[in-house]
């Protein structure tokens, strides 16, 4: 589970570059007038590469491999070319996120607009109507990577025996618990019907099912996986097979044969499949393409268009340099937002475009600690005044020209207007410059001035401390966090800034340790990760002691004060609404609460995300499409039909 | 002799048990451990954890047990039965993950090595032979950059050049059309194209040092008696420097020839992060950024070995060369 986990979050992929050698150069370079010769035979339904096998034997007819009705995907341009190599790299070796961005698998998957689901290895789904039994039928003939069939028997292994057993997932995972943490009810009735049953209307479970790094994690080989796991092997093989691979226990074995992104014999239903995992020698991972993929594009042909990927593992500042000499075909995810000039200097020349996705990621805030150990911080941090006036002492516009040269987009957080849980005309309470408004709310509140520093009414001077990490990715956090300290100071609030590793960070925050956090916010899609916007746990980056509270049904941490009840009440709400609009509802009332009363103050976000793709290669979106890990990434692209032209 | 070395060695054993006490100890200063570092990793990709998660994974560890149980087992493990134990952030064998990598980093402190001498030992016999001349002061001055630029920088700056002027790929020790082909002439081409750079830059790192101490020692060497003497009867003026005073001068490089097995291991450890080379240094520096102890504790116990055994290498060699350091007088 931790791997799982840890690999649900990773990024990745590989570069390459010399045009010129190799076949995605090849395909590369092939100019526009003349068929490229992979491509030779464009009414072929499948890559030569596969047909050559077909010839020599060694792998069934594409009928025998496709199941009985293929999903049918709509190129986002057109019909494409087999063949060439997508060169990717990331700067983390262990990271599996390239298996979501363009090898996904799910009962279900985001449609091309990413506002709905749609079927994907299941050809059919019910909800009931209150939210609380989700029924998947699936489609018939699907096959794993090895050609074995692919049933409801592999789902209910990935349930019983692997969510199931409280070795491998000691605590059920939020995306799939019950009331009382408990599983829901899981039921087979035969090869190709799954029933889930929540005790409790669950009304998230749709989304999570789309969601690639969750949904991809009920899709796991009975047949390969069983020989793994002491339910259906003998105990003592299954050890002295752990023993042997050097491990300590066989769930860490069974984690490791597990994973896509590490062991090539693991079957997968993905379009891609490891076939040489990046050693230390090469540095390079090696992706082919799945046979048995069981999607087609509307002419019947194979899916996904391009043969192979290679990933390389690559420190930052050498993938940007990669990236800049056009050696990476397809990447957005690892690039930063500070060497986009350097992409475009570059573009034209090297043979590539940079496009502008939208950033959901990077609004950059700072959190006031609303459940601070001070009783007597906790009481000023709490008064919605005192944050409107330090809200108000920021000049947001003075910080935007210096670091991004007026392109950031300056705002509190919030669901953003057009979001399901958007609330409109929200986003702007108390962000106009205007110090003395400022001054004034501070005087009101009685925090006067002791010389040039405010003091609280016992007397202690008003100094805070700035938790962050440091990071130069976006805008430079250091320069940004500098200069609210001294527009902080002119208002009498004294402002310590506080780097840290990031190891520290997590450990402050925990420890409900610090006064003030500075971190980027998600805004979109708050309800897949609350903690951002609602105190639901210890990791909270606004109210730690709250989130306590709350996860240990108040045996710990800080009972929060009732606006804050309020809040936890709308989310529990919002988790099991019986219907999409009761969530929407509730979803919204959370984000009013957060815009009347700014329990965060934003500074601004980037303007986009950049995203260096090789100008050959076909059906990426540029319609500047949301760059998230709820979609996987570069994956919101539908990345099985891209192809080189 | 035999006695001496006997000696040395037995000394060696408290020091390794020392060693590696205090490594396990250092590894666990820093606040947080594997598993806050790993819920931070994962927030900061855009996943957060429930912490409840977090309280099962570490007691799967064993994070919570007291400090002396932790290192009594892994201490057992090793001796017994050479197992390393488990990395928690690759969920791989630390023994696999080391085992992978010795290859690249010993071709590769092993070319630094040769280079760094190929280019420090003539240097150094030049500049002394032709004391104040320009050739002494333009070697002099570039030994004393190269040893002030600091290496990573110089391996960025070399990237760079390649990128911007030549349009070259850099990062990784293989180009990509040749990461799964066998081996063949044309890939040891690929891999030499791609290891000049950090071998040059590690190397020139080391040269200024031992061009000074040459330079120095040869110049004490060279006004002997004995030198003059072999002058006056006429043998020509290379043979006079090469057959003795030289290899006197080299004594110094000779006793401490055992410190370079650490180094090979370990070597530079930023250069090879910011030129994405899979040796053991970048996995070091991972490891203890995200405090995974065992895989730390494992570098860290061989480089100390290591360590103790080049001292102990030198020693011996020293006591070979020099009577006096083997009966305890120097």
């Amino acid at each position: 589970m931790e791997k799982t986990l840890a690999a649900m979050t990773r990024r990745g992929f590989l570069a390459v570059g010399s045009a010129g050698l190799g076949g995605a150069a090849l395909a590369a370079c092939t100019s526009s007038s003349e068929t490229p010769e992979f491509a030779a035979d464009t009414d072929a339904l499948e890559s030569p590469m596969l047909a050559e096998l077909v010839a020599a034997g060694s792998l069934p007819e594409l009928a025998e491999r496709l199941p009985a009705t293929p999903m049918v995907v709509e190129p986002i341009e057109g019909t494409g070319a087999f063949g060439g190599t997508l060169q990717r790299a990331q700067t983390d070796a262990t990271a599996t996120g390239v298996m979501q961005s363009f090898a996904p698998t799910g009962l279900l998957e985001w449609n091309v607009a990413s506002d709905a689901s749609q079927e994907s290895l299941a050809e059919s789904y019910e909800i009931s109507d209150d939210n609380r039994v989700y029924t998947f039928t699936l489609r018939e003939g699907l096959k794993w990577s090895d050609g074995e069939p692919f049933t409801s028997a592999d789902l209910a292994f990935a349930i019983e025996n692997w969510l199931g057993n409280a070795t491998l997932v000691p605590v059920p995972p939020f995306w799939y618990s019950d009331v009382d943490q408990q599983l829901p009810m899981f039921d087979a009735p035969d090869e190709r019907t799954v029933v889930i049953e929540f005790r409790e209307p669950f009304s998230l479970f749709e989304k999570y099912m789309c969601h690639p790094g969750v949904s991809t994690q009920f899709i796991k080989p009975k047949h390969y996986l069983e020989q793994f796991h002491p339910d259906f092997a003998d105990q003592a093989d299954v050890d002295a097979a752990s023993a042997a691979a050097g491990f300590d226990s066989w769930d860490q074995y069974f984690a490791d044969r597990d994973n896509t992104w590490t062991n090539p014999d693991r079957p997968t239903m993905g379009a891609f499949k490891v076939t040489a995992p990046a050693s230390a020698q090469s540095g390079t991972a090696t992706l082919e393409r799945n046979a048995y993929f069981w999607k087609t594009d509307p002419d019947g042909r194979q899916l996904p268009y391009v043969d192979k990927i290679q990933v390389q593992v690559l420190d930052q500042s050498a993938l940007d340099l990669r990236a800049a000499n056009g050696d990476l075909d397809f990447q957005g995810y690892y690039l930063g937002y500070s060497t986009t000039e350097t992409y475009l200097a570059n573009a034209e020349s090297r043979g590539f475009e940079v496009l502008r996705w939208t950033d959901t990621w990077s609004l950059l805030s700072l959190c006031f600690n609303l459940s601070h150990q001070n009783e007597a911080l906790r009481e000023v941090f709490l008064l919605r005044d005192f944050r409107f006036a330090m809200s108000h002492a920021i000049n947001r516009d003075e910080i935007n020209s210096t670091l991004l040269g007026g392109l950031g987009i300056i705002r509190n957080p919030v669901a953003p207007e057009g979001t399901e849980y958007g609330v409109d005309g929200s986003g702007q309470t108390a962000i106009e410059y205007d110090v003395d408004r400022a001054n004034e709310l501070l005087d009101g509140l009685g925090l006067a001035l002791a010389g040039d520093v405010r003091a609280l009414p016992d007397g202690t001077p008003l100094e805070l401390t700035l938790l962050y990490m440091d990071d130069n990715q976006g805008m430079s956090r250091a320069d940004a966090f500098g200069m609210v300290q001294e527009m902080w100071a002119a208002v009498g609030v004294r402002l310590n800034l506080r780097p840290v590793d990031s190891t520290l960070y997590a450990q402050l925050r925990l420890a409900n340790d610090f006064d003030v956090d500075g971190t980027s916010m998600i805004e979109e899609d708050f309800d897949l990760e609350p903690v951002w916007f609602v105190p639901t746990g210890g990791n909270s980056h606004t109210a730690p002691g709250f989130g306590l509270w709350y996860s240990t049904s108040g045996a710990d941490g800080i009972e929060p004060p009732d606006e804050f009840k309020q809040l936890l009440a709308n989310w529990d709400a919002l988790r099991s609404a019986p219907t999409a609009d009761d969530r929407v509802a509730s979803g919204q009332e959370i984000m009013q609460a957060h815009n009347d009363n700014v329990y965060v103050i934003g500074l601004m976000k980037l303007p986009f995300q950049p995203v260096v793709v090789n100008s050959s290669l076909k059906n990426v979106r540029d319609d500047a499409p949301k760059m998230s890990f709820y979609y996987g990434r570069e994956g919101i692209t539908k990345t099985e039909q891209i192809f080189f032209e | 002799m035999l006695r001496y070395i006997g000696f040395r060695a037995l000394n060696a054993v408290p020091t390794l048990v020392v060693v590696s006490f205090v490594a396990f100890f250092v590894i666990q200063l820093p606040p947080g451990d594997f598993v806050t570092t790993q819920l931070q990793q994962l927030e900061s990709q855009g996943a957060t954890v429930d912490p409840a998660f977090a309280e099962a994974l570490r007691d799967r560890y064993g994070i919570g047990e007291p400090f002396l149980v932790q290192y009594g087992t892994w201490i057992r493990n090793i001796v017994l039965d050479g197992d390393m134990g488990l990395s928690f952030q690759y969920q791989r064998p630390v023994t696999e993950l080391i085992g992978e990598r010795l290859p690249l980093t010993l071709l590769l402190g092993v070319a630094t090595l040769l280079v760094t001498y190929l280019i420090a030992l003539p240097a150094g016999v030049y500049a002394a032979v032709r004391q104040r001349s320009g050739a002494d002061y333009t070697i002099s001055v570039i030994g004393f950059i190269a040893l002030a630029t600091p290496n990573f920088l110089l391996a960025l700056v070399l990237s760079y050049i390649g990128f911007k002027y030549f349009g070259q790929s850099v990062g990784g020790l293989f180009s990509p059309e040749y990461v799964d082909a066998p081996w063949s002439l044309a890939k040891v081409g690929d891999l030499l194209a791609h290891l000049w750079v950090p071998v040059l830059v590690l190397g020139i790192g080391g040269t200024a040092g031992i061009i000074r101490t040459l330079r120095a020692n040869l110049l004490d060497e060279l006004n002997k008696p004995y030198v003059t003497t072999a002058r006056a009867k006429g043998l020509p003026e290379g043979k006079v420097v090469r057959k003795y005073p030289v290899r006197v001068a080299l004594n110094p490089f000779v006793s401490t020839a055992g410190w370079h097995l650490p180094s090979l291991f370990d070597g530079e450890v930023i250069v090879a992060v910011v030129l994405s080379l899979g040796t053991v240094g970048p996995l070091l520096l991972a490891s203890l950024k995200s405090q995974d102890m065992f895989l730390a504790g494992g570098i860290l116990l061989i480089v100390a070995v290591l360590t103790v055994v080049g001292t102990l290498l030198s020693d011996i060699l020293l006591a070979a060369v020099d009577p006096r350091v083997r009966f305890g007088r120097a």
